[in-house]
């Protein structure tokens, strides 16, 4: 509690701190979920929540497969620093610790844009990542609010 | 039952429950130490192990962890080694009972299959291999099936070790409850027992006490002793109330005797009054018998000195009639001379008559002158006629003094003869007066003991009449005390 009310307070100093929101370039990501999923947008948090596996379960309860990309990809990178706010590498200890403590394994890792894509396609309760510039033809691209 | 028994019963139930409960407490105790075995060797090893256990398994996570965030294969080697230390741990406990062995080999198989397999799994995400995905499925499976495995191994030695522990509670409860029970029944059997021994004690002991102390306090003796019980006490109490009528009895007769003391003590008492005022009169009258006598001494005395007089004055006149007597015999002489005297002058005045009648005759013849001579002659013859009357009265005085003389004579012999019978007499009254005067004297002496006797019978009359008293009294006070005593049925 008290760390969230710190997180927030400083995502707010931050926030004035920074020149212009406005003015900040586009992301370097789009968050895209199944064309059938009712979600429009998502918190950063609860987007970095599900990617952690924090938060598990859709508003209306089904479960989420979040899909993550080869750590080497600039979307991955882009994501882990702006979503996640964690570098790629804390996030892989965070995974391995889970992995062999036996408690989670992380998201599947898709090679690339087009097979998130179509990951993301043929699941519906599925959740993923591509770099600004790729195709999102049959998936939906939801917003990311603060 | 007698006391003895009764009060041999508690010890005697006391120490069959305590074999009870000696008993029940060694075969629940004996359990116990089996259970306590069983942990100790058993349970308790066996959950040592499985701890153990999972801190090897831990130890194998965090070497892979280790070597996959440093990217060092190298370290992975260790993962050998911890799997020699599981084997070799599992092996130490091969000789555990309470272990399946089944499941201990099972166990060793797949502790050694995963860290095969997981070993290779960490090797290929150290290489990076993209494919490692559903390995890493595998090796999470497994290592969550060896880990649930291991914690079920855990659990089920803490269940098992809870269960012994609760089953020893369970019987240590039991054992508690056991005790607590026999302990209860004893308790209570030997409450029981005592509350109906001492009632058996002490309600014949509460109704002799309450008899003692009325026969002591009231002098009860009317009471009745109702005892049922045929214990000692029962003995005592019927022995008692044998005591209680043999009392009674006693009192009866004595109250009885003590009534007739009493009135004997009454008459003697009066009976030496009695005694005590005749002892008085006696003496009295004997002082006066004394007196009497002693005057009857001095009379005797007298008498005998009168008597004396009678006897000298008789003698005296014995010598005085024999006088008298010869007295009278001159004088009988004497008068026959008188006689003879006075037939002389008879004769002289016979012739002095005769003579003056021739006188008076001469004188008648001379005439005148011879008238005086005459009246002389007369004159003459009337005395010469006196005379001879006289001579013959004195003759007749003589006749009568000589009849008298001889009357004299014979009153004197007579008075002489009085005087020797007197004499005698008062000889014979001296002599019996002496006699007297010593019996009187003897009587009087004996008057004087008898007096002296007497006093003293006075005197014991006195002591006689002093202790009928105190006897009256004493018989009054045993009266008093025996009435203190009631013989008669009383209340309850």
């Amino acid at each position: 509690m008290r760390t969230q009310l710190t997180l927030a307070l400083s995502l707010v100093v931050a926030l004035a701190a920074a020149p212009s929101l406005g003015a900040e370039p586009a992301p370097a990501f789009k968050l895209i979920v199944n064309a059938k999923n009712p979600v429009a947008s998502l918190s950063r948090d609860k987007a970095a929540s599900y990617f952690l596996k924090k938060s598990t379960t859709w508003s209306d309860g089904a479960v989420v497969h979040p899909i993550d990309q080869g750590d080497e990809s600039a979307a991955r990178k882009a994501f882990s620093q702006e979503v996640v706010k964690k570098s790629v590498a804390a996030v892989k200890a965070f995974w391995q610790q889970k992995i062999f403590s036996g408690r989670d394994l992380p998201p599947p890792e898709k090679a690339g844009d087009e097979e998130v894509v179509a990951a993301v396609k043929s699941n519906e309760r599925a959740i993923g990542y591509v770099s600004a510039q790729a195709n999102v033809d049959g998936v939906k691209v939801i917003a990311i609010t603060e | 039952m007698t006391i003895k028994a009764k009060i041999l019963l508690l010890p005697a139930l006391t120490a069959g429950f305590l074999v009870l409960l000696l008993a029940a407490t060694a075969t629940l105790g004996s359990r116990n130490v089996d259970r306590l075995q069983d942990l100790e060797a058993g349970y308790a090893p066996a959950l040592e192990l499985n701890r153990d256990l999972e801190g090897l398994l831990g130890e194998v996570q965090r070497t892979l962890q280790d070597a996959v965030a440093a990217e060092d294969a190298d370290a992975l080697a260790r993962v050998e080694t911890l799997r020699g230390q599981f084997a070799e741990r599992l092996g130490r406990e091969s000789a555990n009972p309470v272990l399946d062995p089944a499941r201990t080999a099972q166990l060793q198989k797949d502790f050694a299959a995963y860290a095969e397999h997981a070993r290779a799994t960490s090797a290929r995400m150290i290489a990076k291999d993209a494919r490692v995905g559903p390995e890493l499925e595998r090796m999470s499976a497994d290592y969550n099936a060896l880990k649930e495995a291991l914690r079920q191994g855990t659990e089920e030695s803490k269940r098992q070790s809870k269960d012994a522990f609760a089953a020893m509670r369970s019987t240590q409860r039991s054992s508690l409850l056991l005790t607590l029970a026999l302990v209860l029944a004893c308790v209570a059997v030997l409450g029981v027992i005592s509350f109906r021994l001492i009632r058996g004690v002490l309600g014949p002991l509460t109704t002799l006490t309450t008899a003692a102390q009325r026969i002591a306090n009231e002098g009860d003796l009317g009471t009745t002793i109702e005892v049922q019980s045929t214990d000692e006490l029962g003995q005592l109490a019927s022995a008692f109330a044998t005591m209680v009528g043999m009392l009674r009895e006693a009192h009866r007769g004595i109250e009885g005797a003590v009534q007739k003391l009493a009135a004997a003590a009454a008459e003697i008492y009066a009976a030496a009054q009695e005694q005590e005022a005749a002892s008085q009169t006696q003496s009295s009258g004997a002082e006066e018998v004394n007196r009497t006598m002693q005057s009857l001494l001095e009379s005797a005395t007298h008498i005998a000195d009168s008597a004396n007089g009678v006897f000298t004055n008789a003698e005296r006149t014995k010598e005085t009639s024999a006088s008298t007597a010869k007295k009278i015999s001159e004088l009988s002489t004497q008068t026959n001379r008188m006689v003879e005297i006075l037939e002389v002058i008879r004769e002289i005045a016979d012739r002095s008559d005769l003579l003056a009648l021739n006188a008076s005759l001469e004188g008648t013849r001379a005439g005148e002158a011879g008238r005086g001579f005459s009246l002389v002659a007369n004159e003459m013859r009337r005395l010469s006629e006196r005379v001879t009357a006289s001579v013959q009265d004195v003759k007749v005085l003589v006749t009568d003094i000589r009849s008298s003389g001889a009357s004299t004579v014979m009153a004197t012999e007579e008075a002489r003869k009085l005087a020797e019978g007197t004499a005698g007499s008062a000889r014979q009254i001296t002599l019996v007066t002496q006699q007297q005067r010593t019996a009187t004297e003897q009587v009087s002496k004996s008057m004087m003991d008898v007096t002296s006797v007497l006093m003293q019978s006075v005197a014991a009359n006195r002591q006689t009449k002093r202790a009928a008293e105190d006897l009256k009294a004493q018989a009054e006070q045993l009266t008093a005390l025996m009435s203190k005593f009631r013989v008669e049925a009383s209340r309850k």
